[in-house]
């Protein structure tokens, strides 16, 4: 399959990661959809280091699988805490640092 | 030889052991006096070995700070900072030993000492700098110990005059330190080194425009500093709700630093715009001066009327400086130093007067010449030497920034530059001095409602209501002394910075000659892109 | 035999600055000793320096002490520099002496005074001022005396400061002293832009080598001598009570009497006669200076004695009496007689002390009352006062054999004799002069009704007073007699010359040197002035008795009855005091409180750096509403803002401008500057639609083989983007 197949998928998601990110009011979603977001970016680094034939993009895919998990933690973490003083997951509730 | 590096460091480690002294005043307040009284010893010594036929600066050290960035420690003292200093540690040190300086908070004192050490230090290296980037950094130094200064020991509406206070003082400070980094690439462009040496400084020729706009900037700063009207509304507030030691130092030294300011950086820097300028600040000065005249006059809150009676008195200040003539700047310097000793003296005295009875109203005192004769007379001696009567300190500044407006036309004539500054010199002088009759006006319709007439309020009365203590004896035996030296034998005081001054005139002058020579702007060096196109450049060169 | 004259004034300064720092310490004697004997040394020497000199000091400038550089900045040099030459030697030893007498009368008049010590410290202070005043040589050191004996009298003034009425009568005359005292500072400061000097002698020199400096013209045709002068007269104006500035003596005498006599009768007031003479050679190259100084002295001469007629206050009449006085020595020099104002000056110092003294002794006897409608028939109790009173209250009539008699007429012929008005004034002289015998009318009336009221008839005061009446002690008579001595023979020194061949116009001779000849009177002016004058004073006396011997009588009653509005208006002092402060101190206060409340606290205050605070505070304010808190939000406005941030980097590149320059029949095209780098670029310069250059120059030259219109197109295309523009121009060529 050429390069770009594989760059437009990762498009694809990234979109749909976006989308979700922005559009979408339950934490928990939008930490899902942030999750998209990073699978996007590793299937581009990982598409770019075949075609490139250079080693780096797979370092880097690991690099970001471990942010991802790292990210998902203290994400949900947080959620958790949001969660138990606002009884709520919705973003729509969670503003206190509104101006 | 004395080390001026010593001279700022010391206030610092002063204020340091004092933070480290346990908390109260027991401990701490010796070691800010010693502390003090070893700068103001360090500042004799400067003055024993200052050289008086010198007119650059002398005793200069130069420590590389930020080399790589031509940022040093340079510091140097000659005839205009020499006795600002001296003025600084003294009253530093008479604050230090007055028991009112922290005014009624009679809390967290270490603090109070420390603060009040550090910006010593601040104040002594913004006087001292000659290195552009130092004297910002020491500049912005003393902010901050004011700012708790008056935000912790302060009255009532403290935080709003802090904060007032900070954010004048910093917009104007902000605008210069635009001015400053535009200088240094100035700089950088014209001699191709970056350095922030203020002698390279005061050698380069700006353009015309930029020159206008950086020198506005430094004006700016310095005339919120001074304060001049119509800039001056954060000098009431801030005096009034500063405790005793705050007001004291901040009208004593703090605000002497727009007129320092104006005549060690912008009038070197800046000669042309200085000069084109001139008029329109020299109106406001003496706009100034009576207006601050006139608004002392209807304060009913004591301090108030000092604090507007320090707009009028720098006002003289400013006018001296801007005549730019042996005389008015030797005046203003002088005036400087006058307006220290005595202005600063008054807000101790309103200190004493609040310390006794807890308020500043005029309507609240009355008779109190009966119990407290001793501070009656020094406070007397004060408000004379504020009004300009002869013999005493404030009489010698005003009559010379006086005389020097009075003949601005023909000194400039005699130097051999036709006078460009105002029309009507003498019509200036003899507004300002209009402030001789308001200066008693205001400042007698003041001691008379706080010491004479009738003793017929009860809390005046009051035996608690004692006269000086041994302590407040010295601080103001040490104020009505300078006082009277000052006024009767002012000649050590003006030799000292003649020659100074007459460099800078000098200087001044034949900066002002060779902008008006070359009106385009600097020389660039070789291998610059000229600013303009060739072709150009022989229409543009302006008449002046 | 050496003196330095700073002894002079030193002795009575370091008495006061004992006393301030260490009185309170010391039992009254001590006090007193030290306050008599400060004064009454500096006396002594003063005395000796004079008598010894006084060869030297009628015949030279002189003798001078320079204790050093007062201050010196640029072209200015004042020097502390004092000198007595036969002018300042004259009233240095007025000064002592009658300062001496004072502190002497003062020991018994204070003597239940709580505030003993302080008396004595201000009252030293004033003679060391004073006497560096006279002394002083220099209008700056002169400057510090002037301001000096300005300060010691507001002190003194305010002296029983627990009434606020003191207090503020103090603060007025420091305030009106201090009007004037502008003038003399801008006198100095023209004095010093045109001569380039503030010492005096160099100054006289100056005027009377009548330097073009001096006589260049200044403002509105006037010379540069007539300014100086005149601004200086305005200071001259404050310190001595004329017209307009009198207004603060007669409230002076809310201090003690003795501070009356001393400050405000015999010296301080007559500063500015002084200064006026010592700077004589200046006023006569200004005609019109002198003619403003010689008409004010007179207008208020005439003034001062018409108010005093109708004050029923012993001191308050001897207040106007010094006003009117004081306008005689204006005229005297303000008509070149300088010698004779001088000398007028010198007998009124013994003559007006002595009445201040006897107001003193009277009050005194009348437990602190001045009121004379309460007083009457003293002359039995207090048989030395009065006599005095009598001696010198003839004096200042001007009844002959009397000194003031020998001064007065002095001053009134001078003034019919006068030539310095030149042709243009020159009646301003024998104006001045009728004027002056108008008030020489109203003083020997005003002060026969004074004697009446006071001494004779029967006593009007209340029973428990009139049985404490007696006679002064010892200590305060002494110093009155010594005066009345001093009323009753001072004229001697200043004999008409018609009088006395060999030594007449004494004092005219000594002041010669220092103040310029003695005026040139004819000896049958003298001889009418003389006459008319001795009827002028013996007419006021009778008329005095006429109305008020013995007590007031029918004449005087009938008098306010027929002109109640005139009685009332001159009681009231013409009602000056409060027409000054409704002109003048209600509508600059009422300006200052209004620019306070509106153009400090509102306009600077609230507009200009509250507007500031409201421009910031809104800013924020609408900036705050894009902080909604919402997470998602941001990520938007984030996203959209990264899409605009990349296609601005990223964007296909396009020429800033195209320039195309023709010389002859060859064109050259150059693409401005800002276009990105690797663009491909195209010409075709004759409109084929071939492109003539290509490549990757973004300027091209060619050479068109004929004239004519020609389309240009420039193509430019961006590799990156694979996008490609074309500009099109037309060019003509010749």
């Amino acid at each position: 399959m050429p390069t770009y197949a594989y760059i437009l998928v990762s498009l694809a998601l990234f979109f749909v990661g976006t989308a979700g990110v922005l559009l979408r009011r339950n934490v928990l979603i939008v930490l899902m959809s942030v999750e998209l977001q990073f699978a996007a970016g590793t299937l581009a680094l990982l598409t770019f280091s075949r075609a490139l034939g250079d080693q780096k993009g797979h370092v880097f895919a690991f690099f970001v699988m471990a942010l991802a998990a790292a990210e998902a933690a203290v994400g949900l973490a947080i959620v958790v805490s949001v969660f138990r003083t606002r009884r709520t997951a919705s973003l729509d509730e969670v503003n206190a640092l509104k101006g | 030889m004395t080390d001026l590096r010593l001279t700022v460091l010391v206030p610092l480690l002063g204020a340091i052991l004092v933070m480290l002294a346990p908390r109260g005043e027991r401990t701490s307040r010796p070691i800010g006096i010693v502390a003090a009284l070893v700068s103001l010893g360090q500042s004799l010594l400067i003055l024993r070995d200052f050289d008086k036929s010198i007119g650059a600066f002398q005793m200069e050290v130069d420590q590389p700070w930020v080399a790589s960035l031509g940022i040093h420690l340079h510091l140097g003292v000659d005839g205009i900072s020499l006795w600002l200093v001296l003025l600084t540690t003294l009253m530093v040190f008479l604050t230090l030993l007055s028991p009112q300086a922290m005014g009624l908070h009679q809390t967290r004192s270490r603090g109070f000492i420390a603060a009040m050490l550090v910006l010593e230090a601040g104040m002594l290296g913004s006087f001292l700098a000659i290195d552009l980037f130092a004297f910002y950094v020491f500049w912005e130094l003393m902010l901050i110990p004011m700012y708790f200064i008056i935000g912790i020991w302060g009255g009532e509406r403290r935080l709003y005059a802090a904060i007032k206070f900070v954010i004048f003082t910093l917009a104007g400070s902000l605008l210069m330190l635009a001015a400053i980094l535009y200088l240094y690439a100035q700089v950088h462009a014209v001699t191709g080194q970056w350095t922030f040496d203020y002698a390279t400084w005061a050698s380069i020729t700006l353009p015309r425009g930029p020159e206008l706009l950086c020198f506005l900037a430094f004006t700016l700063a310095f005339m919120i500093k001074v304060p001049l009207v119509p800039l001056h509304t954060w000098l009431p507030d801030a005096h009034v709700e500063a405790p005793t030691g705050g007001s004291v130092i901040l009208a004593a030294v703090l605000l002497k630093f727009g007129a320092y300011g104006f005549l060690r950086f912008a009038l070197p820097f800046f000669p042309l715009a200085a000069q084109q300028t001139a008029p329109i600040i020299a109106w406001l000065a003496v706009a100034g001066i009576i207006f601050g005249a006139l608004m002392a006059w209807v304060q009913d809150d004591v301090k108030k009327l000092v604090a507007y009676s320090s707009v009028s008195h720098l006002g003289f200040v400013v006018l001296g400086i801007l005549v730019l003539s042996q005389k008015g700047i030797q005046g203003g310097i002088f005036q400087m130093l006058a307006h220290g000793i005595s202005t600063g003296g008054l807000f101790l005295a309103v200190g004493i007067l609040y310390d006794r009875r807890h308020t500043r109203q005029l309507s609240d005192f009355g008779g109190l010449w009966k119990p407290m004769p001793v501070f009656g007379a020094c406070f007397l001696v004060l408000v004379l030497a504020s009004a300009g009567l002869p013999g005493l300190c404030g009489f010698v500044g005003e009559f010379l920034v006086l005389s020097g407006t009075f003949t601005a036309g023909k000194d400039w004539q005699a130097s051999g530059l036709a006078a460009p500054m105002f029309g009507h010199p003498a019509l200036l002088a003899g507004l300002a001095a209009f402030a001789v009759i308001l200066a008693a006006v205001y400042l007698l319709t003041m001691f008379q409602r706080v010491m004479f007439g009738p003793l017929d309020k009860p809390e005046n009365r009051d035996p608690k209501l004692r006269d000086l203590g041994l302590r407040e004896r010295l601080v103001f035996g040490v104020l009505v002394l300078a006082a009277l030296v000052m006024g009767m034998a002012p000649q050590p005081i003006l030799d000292r910075t003649a020659a100074s001054v007459q460099a800078l005139t000098a200087n001044y002058r034949d900066r002002l000659a060779e902008a008006r020579a070359n009106p385009i702007g600097p020389a660039r060096r070789s291998g610059q892109r000229p600013r303009r196109p060739a072709s150009a450049q022989p229409g543009t060169a302006r008449p002046f | 035999m050496f003196y330095q004259l700073r002894i002079i004034p030193l002795l009575p300064l370091l008495g006061a600055a004992y006393l301030i720092l260490f009185g309170r310490h010391h039992s009254r004697r001590a006090v007193h000793r030290i306050a008599c004997l400060a004064v009454g040394a500096a006396f002594l020497v003063a005395a000796d320096a004079f008598f010894f000199w006084f060869p030297i000091l009628v015949q030279s400038n002189g003798v001078t002490d320079l204790v050093g550089t007062w201050f010196a900045s640029g072209d200015l040099q004042v020097d502390l520099v004092l000198r007595m030459d036969a002018l300042s030697g004259l009233m240095c030893l007025v000064v002592s002496f009658v300062g001496t007498l004072i502190h002497i009368y003062s020991t018994g008049y204070m003597a239940h005074d709580e505030d003993y010590a302080r008396f004595f410290a201000y009252l030293n202070l004033f003679c060391g001022a004073m006497l560096l005043l006279v002394l002083g040589d220099s209008l700056p050191v002169m400057f510090i005396g002037w301001e000096g004996v300005g300060l010691c009298s507001y002190l003194l003034i305010g002296f029983w400061y627990g009434e606020t009425a003191n207090a503020s009568a103090g603060k007025k005359a420091f305030i009106t002293n201090r009007v004037g005292d502008l003038g003399f500072l801008i006198g100095m400061f023209l004095l010093f832009r045109a001569a380039g000097t503030l010492d005096i002698p160099l100054l006289v020199d100056t005027a009377r080598a009548g330097s073009p400096s001096l006589t260049a013209t200044l403002w509105w045709g006037q010379p540069v001598a007539f300014w100086a002068a005149l601004f200086l007269f305005m200071g001259a104006v404050g310190k001595s009570a004329q017209i307009p500035l009198y207004v603060w003596l007669p409230d002076a005498m809310a201090g003690p009497t003795p501070v009356s006599a001393l400050i405000h009768a015999a010296t301080m007031v007559t500063a500015g006669v002084y200064m006026v003479a010592r700077l004589g050679a200046l006023y006569l190259l200004a005609p019109a200076a002198l003619a403003i100084v010689a008409g004010v002295g007179a207008l208020t001469a005439l003034l001062a004695a018409v108010i005093a007629l109708g004050q029923n206050d012993f001191k308050k009449v001897l207040a106007y009496s010094t006003i009117s006085q004081l306008g005689f020595m204006f005229v005297g020099v303000g008509t070149g007689n300088f010698a004779g104002g001088i000398f007028h000056l010198f007998t009124h110092a013994f003559f007006k002390a002595g009445l201040f003294l006897c107001a003193g002794s009277v009050m005194h006897a009348m437990a602190g009352s001045g009121d004379i409608t309460r007083m009457g028939g003293l002359a039995r109790k207090l048989p030395w006062t009065t006599w005095v009173f009598r001696v010198c209250g003839l004096a200042i009539c001007g009844v002959p054999i009397f000194s003031g008699f020998f001064s007065k007429d002095a001053i009134v012929a001078g003034a019919f004799a006068t030539a310095v008005f030149g042709p243009r004034l020159h009646w301003v002289g024998p104006t001045v002069g009728a004027g002056l015998l108008a008030a020489a009318l109203g003083t020997a009336f005003y002060m026969s009704r004074l004697y009446y009221l006071v001494f004779t008839g029967e006593c009007r005061a209340d029973l428990n007073t009139r049985e404490h009446l007696h006679e002064s002690s010892v200590e305060m008579v002494g110093p009155m007699v010594v005066l009345g001595l001093g009323a009753l023979l001072a004229g001697v020194v200043g004999l008409p010359p018609a009088v006395s061949r060999s030594h007449g116009d004494l004092v005219g001779h000594w002041l010669a040197d220092a103040v310029g000849p003695a005026l040139e009177v004819s000896r049958g002016l003298q001889w009418r002035v003389m006459a008319f004058s001795t009827a002028i004073a013996l007419a006021g006396i009778g008329l005095a008795w006429r109305f008020f011997g013995g007590g007031v009588r029918e004449p005087a009653r009938r008098f306010v009855t027929t002109w109640p509005h005139l009685t009332s208006a001159v009681r009231g002092k013409f009602f000056v005091d409060e027409i000054y402060h409704a002109l003048v101190v209600c509508p600059l206060r009422g300006l200052s409180r209004a620019f306070f409340l509106v153009v400090d606290r509102i306009l600077i205050d609230k507009l200009l750096v509250g507007g500031w605070t409201v421009l910031v505070d809104t800013a924020g304010r609408l900036l705050r509403m894009l902080q909604v808190g919402d997470v998602q939000r941001y990520l938007a406005i984030f996203a959209i803002g990264l899409a605009a941030l990349v296609y601005v980097m990223a964007r296909p590149a396009e020429p800033s401008e195209v320039k195309v320059r023709i010389e002859g029949r060859s064109a050259r095209v150059e693409l401005g500057e800002g276009v990105a780098e690797k663009l491909d670029y195209g010409f075709d310069f004759d409109g084929d639609g071939q492109e003539d250059r290509s490549g990757a120059a973004a300027s091209a030259n060619w050479l068109y083989p004929q004239p004519g219109h020609y389309q240009l197109r420039v193509r430019i295309t961006d590799p990156r983007w694979n996008t490609s523009r074309t500009i099109e121009r037309t060019i003509d060529i010749q």
